[in-house]
């Protein structure tokens, strides 16, 4: 068997694959999924060393519970929960912070757009987000889980998880229109 | 124009930048062999590793002045070493056997000057933990081999002497009531040549408060590696405030041991769970933390909640139905640090509502 995985390789065939530790099918499940999950990471950690931590774990959790992967979802799917579980897991060790309310105005989403920023300027402005508030933003916006869902991962209540998020976009909408402005780009009020 | 999550959303579709390859190799090792988990979570806890590397380094240096007579006459690595290679968490599988010239040229330094413990950047560390502990885990190689009572040796030495000190013999907060008598009877069963400070605990959530015991019977200055002095004692407790990593010594007396003090993160004294989602939660635990159970417990000593390693976050609540008033609760933890130092620790909680 060649160790190069074959480009042809179906979710089905790679998950099957990894479910009797086959290394051929492991390399293609990484190869195929790491960098997308490595993106995930950054938006969590604190930093690219931490995002890196991040993602290894995560990914030695996913071979190590691919037994527990059926069919039902996509295999992606399952790869992205169990990896943003483990971010979570290590931001819940870590006191989940949280932003005063006081702190933060109210900002109209009218007109706002992001085509001035690119990536990385607004990976840096989520990251400078206190963990707690970066976690059910990315949750929420991102990953496009329910406040619902949100509030049982990070064992808040659902209201929190609301309020914070607004909160979170608020920051969010005002720290990029800064950006986008410090960095000489245009943005239209 | 498209809502703010979809704005996100198309931001980061396609954000996917090449993780660095030793990440998968990290992963590949943890996967192939069924021992690797505890490796994998070796590069999050690199500055704790390194900082026990540091303290490997300087036993095996010690023990090296006491086998290096015999050393280079027995080259085999025994099953012994591997024992001590788990139990001091080292993540790099090393059969390589270096020379003694390389031994002496790696570990000697460290023992001369002991003042490197403070790491100044976290880069920094992440670097030098990889290879000090390469060294460390050499040098216990071949060390270890030769003999066993440098195992033992070095073991001790690596991993903080006075245990029995810390445990049973001097209560944490009962500084004054140490006597001399007490620590040299637990110095005699140490065996150990040059360790003649010791302290009730070695780790701990900050700020944390440690007794350090000198047993010589004579006076000396102890320096706590944060900036502070105690001057001319034989115990004094010291409380570290902040989180870090500090060595202390005795300035005066030629003591030369020095204790390794890792303050964990500090886990706060209150919180106000009424849901409004600021510090709701109050959160035991951290980072540098492998192993956690944690009792709460109110004023007439009834336990309100336990927690674990998994869980350890308690939302002010007594069951499902009923929650706590305002008032001050207490705790007590039992935890083990990523670097393998068990510690208990009994704090107090506010709880506003």
């Amino acid at each position: 068997m060649s160790l190069q995985p074959p480009l042809t390789m179906t979710d089905e065939q790679i998950a099957s694959g990894c479910k009797s530790s086959d290394a051929t099918a492991q390399k293609a499940l990484y190869d195929k999924f790491s960098r997308k999950m490595f993106g995930l990471c950054l938006r969590y950690a604190k930093g690219r060393e931490e995002a890196e931590d991040f993602l290894q774990e995560g990914m030695i959790t996913v071979f190590q519970r691919i037994s527990s992967f059926n069919r039902e979802g996509s295999l992606e799917g399952w790869v992205r929960r169990v990896v943003v579980n483990t971010c979570l897991e290590h931001l819940r060790k870590q006191k989940l912070q949280w932003v005063n309310i006081d702190e933060v105005e109210e900002t109209a989403e009218n007109g706002f757009t992001m085509e001035n920023i690119n990536v990385k300027d607004l990976l840096e402005v989520i990251n400078a987000l206190p963990t707690g508030f970066k976690a059910v933003f990315n949750l929420y916006a991102i990953e496009g889980f329910t406040h619902k869902e949100i509030a049982e991962m990070l064992s808040i209540s659902e209201g929190t998880s609301k309020s914070q998020y607004a909160r979170a976009k608020a920051v969010l909408i005002k720290r990029i229109a800064e950006k986008t402005i410090t960095t000489g780009s245009s943005v239209n009020e | 124009m498209k809502n703010f999550e979809d704005q996100l959303k198309d931001a980061f579709d396609g954000f996917e930048p090449e993780a660095p390859s030793s990440v998968w190799n990290h992963v590949q090792q943890s996967i192939t062999s069924p021992a690797a988990p505890a490796a994998a979570t070796k590069v999050i806890t690199a500055k704790l590793g390194w900082i026990a590397a540091a303290v490997i380094t300087i036993g095996v240096a010690v023990t090296l002045l006491v086998v290096k007579p015999w050393a280079s006459k027995n080259n085999t690595i025994g099953s012994r070493s591997a024992a001590v290679k788990s139990e001091l968490n080292t993540s790099v599988a090393n059969t390589e056997t270096p020379s003694n010239e390389k031994l002496q040229k790696t570990a000697v330094p460290n023992s001369v000057s002991p003042d490197g413990y403070t790491p100044s950047s976290d880069n920094k560390i992440t670097e030098n933990s990889t290879t000090t502990e390469k060294t460390a885990n050499e040098n216990t190689n071949t060390t270890t081999a030769n003999s066993d009572v440098a195992v033992v040796n070095s073991n001790q030495n690596a991993s903080n002497s006075n245990k029995v000190v810390s445990n049973s013999v001097v209560p944490k907060s009962n500084a004054t009531a140490t006597t001399n008598n007490n620590t040299s009877k637990a110095y005699s069963i140490q065996n150990q040549e040059t360790a003649n400070l010791f302290s009730n605990t070695k780790t701990g959530f900050a700020p944390l408060s440690v007794t350090f015991v000198v047993n010589t019977g004579a006076n000396t200055d102890i320096d706590f590696g944060d900036g502070s002095i105690a001057f001319k004692t034989t115990s004094v407790t010291h409380v570290f405030t902040k989180p870090g990593v500090y060595g202390v010594k005795c300035l005066l007396n030629n003591i030369e041991n020095t204790i390794i003090i890792t303050v964990l993160n500090d886990l706060g004294s209150a919180f106000s769970p009424n849901g409004d989602g600021i510090n709701d939660n109050f959160v035991f635990g951290g980072d540098d933390i492998r192993d956690l159970t944690v009792s709460v417990y109110d004023r007439s000593g009834k336990r309100l909640y336990t927690g674990n390693t998994n869980n350890c976050m308690w939302d002010g609540s007594l069951n499902d139905v009923q929650k706590a008033e305002t008032g001050t609760y207490f705790y007590d933890i039992f935890a083990t640090s990523v670097d393998g130092e068990s510690f208990k620790q009994k704090g107090t909680i506010n709880l506003f509502r």
